[in-house]
């Protein structure tokens, strides 16, 4: 049953920044934060805006701030690849739910544990990635965030922690790509255990990924027929 | 529970389950949620967290809009307790079925139904009926007919067209009783009351003091005999469950020895147990199932019909199920007493 849903780690390609992300495909992205960073950091004050950099500053925890910053740095240089300008001409604006927004393409940025990802695609695409915490307690939230086809799901012998994990990426990366963001009543949708949703009168499609195999990434989208390419950016 | 008087200790409270959901130390009442590692499955986290010191649950999207320490506590400050508190609380959702009502037990909570809920059909959707005051506010009813009616109103907005199933599971039998005569009375459907092993005895047909006595001794001779038999079939259980009884009327807190330990238990118990004392059940123009435990540890006077014989105007049908008063409706009693259930429940359903 999880097999029916996880997929193995995908077959990631290096990113370079003369290849052609193709715009009738989906694109995904992975990096990792600790050594990007160490490559890049020098040049993030050229490329990045005055307001990215003070809001750096605002972060409690150094590991935040870090990845705030080489996450927009990544994404600027792949997001101008993708609309053949320069990576400081890239502006950011938020959506009414807070979903950061560029004009002319869609795409959608997570981060948990080492990783950022980040999905490209032709239409509306949401993403999602949680490291697997151990010593996350997520008994309190089953009731709040899951239907009871998806509780029942979860709560097997085995696995329970990885079923939580990846029910949930899969609903989050599905409210990402609606445009909807985290919502009050979770547990009334009950999408996470279908591969393609009706939602909001359009057709969607959950895939889901093991990555590192202590990580879960989920990617949502409206158009299933689409090619996917998984690139590693470093 | 926490002091949520003052903007001061609301806040003191939120640095303290944010410093442990975030782990982070020393933040100030201007930090913001999502600046400080904050992201959806900790503002999930957190708002629960919330919701289980203090009683009161905001919406997740309120702190998207108030992302500091400082402007969450004034959101919790300005609500009263939990919105949509109600004694109605739905175990299973789903289901194409007419849903069951359920109403707890002495226990007063409802966490006794969730075994139930995962065996019975995939159709039948499952409510159950909490106490009244469980949410810390207080139960303005004296009486066992105010707060039925009380329960009833509730189940008429989640349903206001019927037909209902109900039941009782314990005291709360008499509590559904009540119920569905508030029901009838106003020309709803009932097709269904059933009495979870619920006692109703001849506590209230005895005034006199010499019926009262003489009862007694009729009793104890009784009882004598029922403890010999049980000595025979069960001597384990039966020295089992005096052993328990006996420890709880010995502890100062019995109430604290309850599995079912609760904040306010002891005020919610004081009122709803007044209520039962001072309550007189009356004939009833309905069909009751009534379902019976095998096992019998303690001794009853009417341990065929449980007393409610007389109170079934339209009959009672009697439905015996695995375990005994207190195991029931737990693994691996939970499995049978579900089929059980379920097929009386269809079979009012089909008529």
């Amino acid at each position: 049953m999880i097999e029916r849903l996880l997929n193995p780690e995908p077959d990631w390609r290096t990113f370079n920044d003369y290849d052609v992300l193709d715009k009738k495909e989906t694109h995904v992205f992975k990096m990792r934060i600790d050594q990007n960073h160490q490559k890049f950091q020098e040049q993030y004050i050229k490329i990045l805006s005055e307001e990215e950099l003070l809001k750096a500053k605002k972060f409690a925890r150094n590991e935040d701030s870090t990845r705030y910053l080489l996450s927009r740095f990544a994404s600027r240089f792949i997001l101008a690849n993708y609309l053949l300008t320069s990576p400081s001409e890239i502006h950011f604006h938020l959506s009414a739910n807070k979903k950061p927004m560029v004009d002319g393409v869609e795409f959608n940025i997570s981060h948990s544990g080492d990783y950022i990802v980040m999905a490209i695609a032709p239409g509306p695409v949401g993403i999602d990635l949680e490291y697997i915490r151990e010593d996350f307690n997520f008994d309190n939230l089953l009731d709040d965030c899951f239907s009871v086809t998806e509780k029942q799901f979860i709560m097997q012998k085995n696995e329970e922690r990885i079923r939580f994990y990846l029910l949930w990426t899969r609903k989050e990366s599905l409210l990402k790509a609606t445009g909807e963001g985290l919502t009050d009543h979770l547990n009334q949708l009950d999408c996470s255990l279908s591969s393609t949703i009706l939602r909001n009168h359009t057709s969607y499609y959950i895939k889901s990924f093991s990555i590192d195999r202590d990580h879960i990434m989920s990617v949502s989208g409206t158009n299933e027929s689409t090619k996917f390419q998984y690139w590693d950016y470093s | 529970m926490t002091d949520l008087s003052t903007q001061n200790s609301i806040e003191k409270t939120l640095i303290s389950i944010w410093e442990r959901v975030l782990k982070v130390k020393d933040l100030e009442p201007d930090t913001d949620f999502f600046d400080s590692g904050g992201d959806s499955l900790t503002a999930l986290t957190m708002v629960s967290m919330v919701e289980q010191e203090t009683g009161k649950r905001l919406p997740i999207s309120s702190l998207f809009e108030n992302p500091t320490v400082e402007q969450f506590a004034r959101l919790l400050k300005d609500i009263k307790s939990t919105p949509n508190w109600s004694c109605l609380v739905n175990i299973k959702k789903s289901g194409t079925k007419p849903a069951i009502y359920i109403v707890h037990g002495s226990g007063l909570n409802i966490l006794v139904f969730n075994p139930l809920a995962k065996y019975i059909n995939a159709q039948q959707p499952l409510y159950g009926i909490q106490a009244l005051g469980l949410n810390g506010e207080k139960n303005p009813h004296n009486t066992i007919e105010s707060i039925a009616e009380h329960y009833k109103d509730e189940i008429l907005r989640n349903d206001p067209v019927g037909p209902y199933l109900l039941a009782g599971y314990s005291s709360g039998g008499i509590l559904a009783y009540e119920m569905a005569k508030g029901f009838l009375e106003t020309g709803k459907d009932v097709k269904m009351l059933a009495i979870l092993d619920t006692y109703v005895g001849d506590r209230y047909a005895y005034s006199t003091i010499f019926k009262e006595f003489s009862k007694k001794v009729f009793r104890q001779f009784k009882k004598l005999l029922f403890f010999s038999k049980l000595f025979v079939k069960s001597p384990k259980e039966l020295y089992q469950y005096q052993i328990k009884i006996i420890k709880l009327k010995l502890s100062k807190n019995a109430i604290k020895e309850h599995p079912e330990e609760f904040p306010y238990q002891k005020e919610v118990s004081k009122k709803y147990d007044q209520a039962f004392s001072n309550y007189i059940m009356k004939p009833l123009d309905i069909e009751i199932d009534l379902f019976k435990v095998k096992k019998r540890i303690y001794f009853l006077d009417d341990p065929t019909y449980l007393g409610w014989s007389k109170y079934a105007k339209k009959g009672l049908k009697v439905h015996e199920v695995s375990g005994d008063h207190k195991t029931f409706l737990f693994p691996p009693n939970d499995q049978k007493f579900a089929r059980v259930f379920q097929s009386v429940i269809d079979d009012r359903i089909d008529k």
